[in-house]
């Protein structure tokens, strides 16, 4: 019996958190959530076993990101969207600023994106960034100093903290 | 910088406002989905014992079947099927509403209030959760126009259809619930700064309401404070607003209805006149609601 608790807990508590990790990797807000609500429907499909992992929340990412970066998938995404929502717009549009950051993110290489995206947006130390992504811890902060570097204009100064 | 506001913060800000499917709706979609994938295979296998896999490889987009269009149980007689008019309808509800979602599923938990709920485990209240035998759910969203003020629906109502004696089972179950929750206090983080902020979060909840519609009913107030930073003690958002649940049970059917932000004129909030639902206004309410019940209960009434 799966523990459906358990799940509904962790979907209400994760769920604001990886949206906003899609939205920033893919710039585009209702195919983050749509790719966010298919993670989570494969993770209820599988969950004695996704339940069970140390961190259930980093394979539902994980999915999230593969399904929001597949060009098939956006695509079809979009047309789906559209078709449960019609033309009503469920899916606010975020704010200017916020709009600019992540244009300007969309302009990065994926990897620094990510790194960015993982340090500053789920709040990861440099080592477990290094961790997700296989790479050398000094590559992740060159990573995020390039990062920062490119959107120096478009960031608080609190964002811009050293890693 | 435009505003003094981190990107992270100011992520977080916009993307409140996005509307989420229910957890329950998430495990039924992925259901269906299996449920379809299990009858697509048996119809392939059927198909190439027939000979006609090709008419059945041209149909992956079938529909998923309707949840629950009938029941499939035998051994209670009366009525099974929870119709939607047994739920209350946007003319009902004094406030303006916009779309109006809707579902319906088979041996759903009867939820109460998930994080009620998830108090009452920690505290070692007895799990005695109540599965219907079938349910209908309604979300009455706000009009686009006036999402802009204010998130979340007008309010959400689950009508569950429960065997004999389990109803009362449910209002035992909220009176431990209260007893033992009369406080809460959440750990939990927040994005601040550019940063995730350890906070702590404080639930209140109190029998505000009971005995005011059906054969059983309470009315729960649910208060939550500001959060606050762990480390500094400062608040780190506004305080949510107050949210009432109502539970009302006729004969064999018990429906929950929860209101959003802003549904309820409470005292502690500063809100203008007429910019929700007063108290006598949601007992009337779950009158309308017991009322509406009884074209389905079992027994009738």
């Amino acid at each position: 019996m799966p523990d459906v608790d358990g799940f509904d807990e962790f979907y209400r508590g994760s769920r604001q958190r990886l949206l906003g990790f899609v939205y920033v990797l893919t710039g585009n807000l209702a195919e983050a959530q749509d790719a966010v609500q298919e993670a989570y429907i494969r993770a209820w499909q599988r969950w004695s076993t996704v339940g069970g992992y140390d961190d259930p929340e980093a394979w539902v990412r994980v999915v999230a990101s593969r399904i929001a970066v597949s060009r098939w998938r956006s695509l079809r995404s979009r047309a789906r969207a559209y078709l449960r929502h019609g033309a009503e717009e469920s899916v606010p549009a975020p704010g200017v600023d916020t709009v600019d950051v992540v244009a300007a993110l969309r302009r990065l290489p994926e990897e620094q994106r990510t790194a960015l995206a993982l340090y500053y947006l789920l709040g990861m130390p440099v080592a477990e960034v290094a961790r997700q992504t296989e790479a050398p811890v000094g590559t992740v902060k060159a990573r995020l100093s390039r990062g920062r570097a490119a959107l120096a204009g478009l960031l608080a100064v609190s964002d811009l903290e050293e890693a | 910088m435009r505003e003094n506001l981190s990107f992270v913060d100011r992520l977080h800000r916009d993307l409140r406002e996005v509307r989420w499917a229910e957890p329950a709706e998430i495990r039924a979609r992925a259901r269906r989905r299996s449920r379809r994938t299990a009858t697509l295979a048996a119809a392939a296998v059927l198909a190439v014992l027939s000979g006609s896999a090709y008419a059945v490889a041209g149909r992956s987009e079938t529909p998923a079947p309707p949840i629950a269009a009938t029941p499939v149980w035998t051994a209670a007689p009366g009525r099974a099927e929870i119709p939607q008019e047994a739920l209350l309808s946007p003319g009902d509800v004094r406030l303006k509403t916009g779309v109006r979602l809707g579902e319906a599923g088979l041996g759903e938990t009867v939820r109460v209030d998930p994080v009620l709920e998830s108090c009452g485990r920690e505290r070692g209240v007895p799990a005695t959760a109540v599965t219907s035998r079938s349910s209908r759910s309604q979300t009455l969203l706000r009009p686009a126009a006036d999402r802009s003020a204010l998130s979340g629906p007008v309010l959400s109502q689950d009508v569950y259809r429960v065997d004999p004696g389990h109803g009362q089972l449910l209002f035992g179950t909220v009176t431990l619930l209260l007893r033992a929750c009369a406080e809460w206090q959440l750990a939990g983080t927040m994005p601040l700064k550019g940063g995730m902020v350890p906070t702590v979060n404080t639930h209140r909840w109190e029998l505000s309401d009971s005995r005011f519609a059906g054969d059983e009913s309470v009315m729960l107030r649910h208060r939550s404070l500001a959060p606050r930073s762990r480390a500094a003690g400062k608040t780190t958002e506004p305080t949510p607003p107050v949210e009432v649940t109502m539970v009302v049970r006729v004969g064999d059917l018990v429906t929950v209805i929860a209101t959003g932000p802003g549904t309820v004129k409470d005292a502690v909030e500063d809100a203008p006149p007429d910019s929700g639902l007063s108290y006598p206004e949601l007992e009337t309410l779950g009158r309308t609601a017991a009322g509406r019940l009884c074209v389905a209960a079992n027994p009738r009434c």
